[in-house]
This record gives C-alpha cells, structure tokens and sequence, in this order.
C-alpha cells in the first residue's frame, strides 16, 4: 500500500467560475501508482461496502451532507441529478442493479472506494500525460472543464479524456477531487488519501 | 309574512355586494399582467422562514383581509417584499408551484440566471403549496434566489397566475410589467430576457 501522504495543491479556477461558483473547487495530488489488478485487501473492502448497502440507504444517501452538496451543485451547473446521478449516486445504483461491485482493477476500483467512503469523487489522470498547470473553467460551449497547456483533460465529472487517462505506461497518477460548496476539507483529504492507501506503492519515477 | 319585502331587497342587495367584491378581489385573467401595468404590490414570508402567515396585498392600511398594512411597507428578512425588489432594479418573478417538476425545475433555471445576470432582482412565489414541504424541497435544491410563500394565492391572483405554470413576469426599472411569459424557459431565453431588463431594452414580442 501507498504508505505517503499524498500533497493536495488546489487547481487554478477561472474567475468566472469562481464568480459564479463560490466554493467549488479543485484538488489535485500526485501519486507514484500505476495501473494494475485490484488487490485482495480493496476488493475485500469494496465487498463489505456492498454488503452494508441496502436500498434504504440508497434512499437516504442524497439527504447526506455531503452526497447533498453535490446534488446541489450538479443543479447549479445545469445538471439534473434525477437524470444525471452524482458520482456517488451513480456508484450506489449500480451496487442495487449488481448486488455487489466487481473489480474493476486500479485505480478505477481505488477510485469507486475513496468516493464510497467520503461522497467526493475523485478521478485519475496519467502524470505524464499533464503539460503545465491545471485550469478549471468553461469551454466554449460554456461547459465546465479542466484543461491544461496542451487542451482539454476532463469535463468536470467525467472522466479523463483518452489521451490524458491512465494506461500500460503509467508510472504516476495525478488524482483530481472535486469539492462542492460546503463540503468541508477533510472529506476531500480523507478521499485523496484513500485512494493512496488503497494503491500499490512503486518506487517514485525519477 | 309583514315586511318580508324588505328582507327579499336586502337579500338581493346582500347578494349583489358579494357578487361585485367577489369580482373585485379575484382576479379573473389567469394569463399574467400586460405590459405597461403597474406590478401589484405584496409581502409574504419566505420559503425559509417559520412564518406560514398569508400574503400581505393591501395597497393601504386596513384593507381587511388584503392586509392591515399596505404591503409595501412590510418589510424584514424574512419577508419577500416586491416594492423592496422593484426599488433596486428590474424584477423577474416566476410563480410556481414547486411540486410540479417542471415548475420546480423554472426556479432551478432563475437560480442560475439570477447568478449570471447582474442588476436584475429574480424572485420565486411559491403559490398555494405546503409550507414544511416547500422549505424541504428549496433546502434540498439548493435555491439561493429568494423564494415567497404565497398561501392563499392572493398575490398570484393578482399577477394572473392561473393554470399554466410557471407564469414570469418581467418588470423594468419604472415598476411596470416589461413582458410575460407563460410556460416553462430555459436557461438561455431566461438569460436573453433578463439582460434585455438589464440594458432597459424592450423585451421580445413574444413576451406579452
């Protein structure tokens, strides 16, 4: 397991979004992991998370202070969490449909825990493939995205474009935390480190 | 029966004053106001407050059931008071009736616009709903727009809100209705329409 702390630094948002969005923000934190098979110890957490989830807590999990923020969020971007599900909603749905979560292999299932456990969801991006620093602000179209020097990395909340996802070569993972308005730090921290821990430890790429 | 004639003239002229205030105080166009009326004045409480109290419309003191103060000059934080709104610009209000999904979802829209559109007022009037229910349902959505709760309808009455819903109605900075809109918009025509109040330009023709 990853046993370093990982460093969170906060993504650069646009001003228009910062105006518009008070309080959102973006975490980012590097980690030395690569892809891989998702370990005895995470699928054995993952199963016992299923196990404690039951329809009724699939019911009250958008009451939830923070699972809360997100859907209110999701509103203040346009999006319908009824027909568009938080990260968190999504992952419970998909625990009711199949009984349970089958591995997905790392980080995607380290990732699916972290944002179990906190309601934050968290996505991995490949290290290398980053140029220069992060941005969160709209695109053209006025959709919220993340970008760097080269372009486009991720619509907020959704996964990382082809080219800036983790693959075969990945030596390092930059992981990004959204924070929603209101969520107070430490689920955010609780969530990166989560996904660290649950990660194999590599030596650092020099 | 002796002087039972006097009791038919008084029955008649009984039942005519019912008739003609019946007349007076509901308002019969449920298609909103038309551009160039003055916006009715009220006050109510807000969706957040504790208060379930009925909506203040008296344009002067003792007004009976419309208010025993005129309506402009209730005021404090937990009031929606439209002379408040109207006197620090133009005025978009929306009413809903939030149970409805597409109604709830036009707050949701006003919210966001509200954001992206400085200089413009954007309120919601939540009509003839349960008070418990609609705090639940603006803490659960997350409204930052102010939203009124407007219990017996005596303000929707008044700006024409009838059946469809939501009704808008958009006010200059002159405290005159600029346009109305029936019918659910979304984000971009709300925005069109709200800097059209902000730069004082004539709303579209197909704002009544």
């Amino acid at each position: 397991m990853n046993a370093d702390e990982p460093q969170l630094a906060a993504v650069a948002i646009d001003p228009r979004v910062a105006d518009e969005h008070p309080g959102l923000r973006v975490w980012s934190a590097r980690i030395a992991a690569r892809p891989g098979r998702t370990p005895r110890e995470l699928r054995d957490r993952l199963r016992l998370l299923a196990d404690r989830f039951r329809g009724a807590d699939a019911v009250a999990l958008r009451s939830r202070p923070v699972p809360w923020a997100y859907r209110v969020l999701y509103r203040h971007l346009g999006l319908d969490p009824d027909m568009t599900r938080t990260p968190v909603e999504q992952l419970a749905v998909e625990r009711l449909l199949k009984g349970g979560y089958a591995p997905q292999g790392l980080p995607e299932d380290a990732l699916a825990l972290a944002t179990l456990e906190t309601g934050v969801p968290v996505w991995a991006v490949d290290a290398d493939r980053l140029e220069g620093a992060l941005v969160l602000a709209p695109d053209a179209g006025g959709r919220l995205v993340l970008a760097d020097d080269a372009g486009l990395v991720a619509g907020l909340f959704e996964p990382p474009a082809a080219d800036r996802a983790p693959g075969r070569h990945t030596r390092a993972l930059v992981l990004l935390a959204v924070q929603a308005p209101g969520v107070d730090d430490i689920f955010v921290e609780e969530a990166v480190w989560t996904v660290a821990a649950a990660m194999p430890t590599i030596d650092a790429p020099s | 029966m002796k002087g039972g004639w006097l009791v038919g003239v008084v029955g008649v002229v009984v039942l005519a004053y019912i008739t003609v205030n019946t007349l007076r105080t509901e308002r019969l166009d449920p298609h909103g106001l038309d551009r160039g009326t003055p916006l009715p004045p009220f006050a109510m409480p807000l969706a957040r407050s504790g208060s379930d109290k009925d909506a203040d419309v008296a344009t002067r003191a003792g007004s009976g059931p419309a208010g025993k103060r005129p309506a402009c000059s209730v005021r404090g934080p937990e009031i929606l008071n439209l002379c408040e709104l109207s006197e620090r610009g133009p005025v978009v209000l929306a009413f809903v009736v939030t149970a409805v999904g597409e109604c709830a979802r036009q707050v949701d829209v006003l919210d966001r616009v509200a954001v992206r559109v400085p200089g413009v007022e954007f309120a919601a009037v939540a009509v003839r709903e349960d008070h418990d229910d609609l705090r639940e349902r603006a803490r659960e959505r997350g409204w930052r727009v102010p939203v009124g709760y407007d219990h017996d309808g005596a303000a929707a009455n008044l700006y024409g809100f009838g059946v469809v819903c939501p009704l808008l109605t958009f006010a200059g900075r002159d405290g005159r209705v600029a346009g109305t809109e029936l019918g659910f918009l979304d984000d971009r025509a709300l925005t069109a329409r709200a800097e059209a109040l902000a730069a004082g330009r004539r709303l579209a023709e197909d704002a009544r």
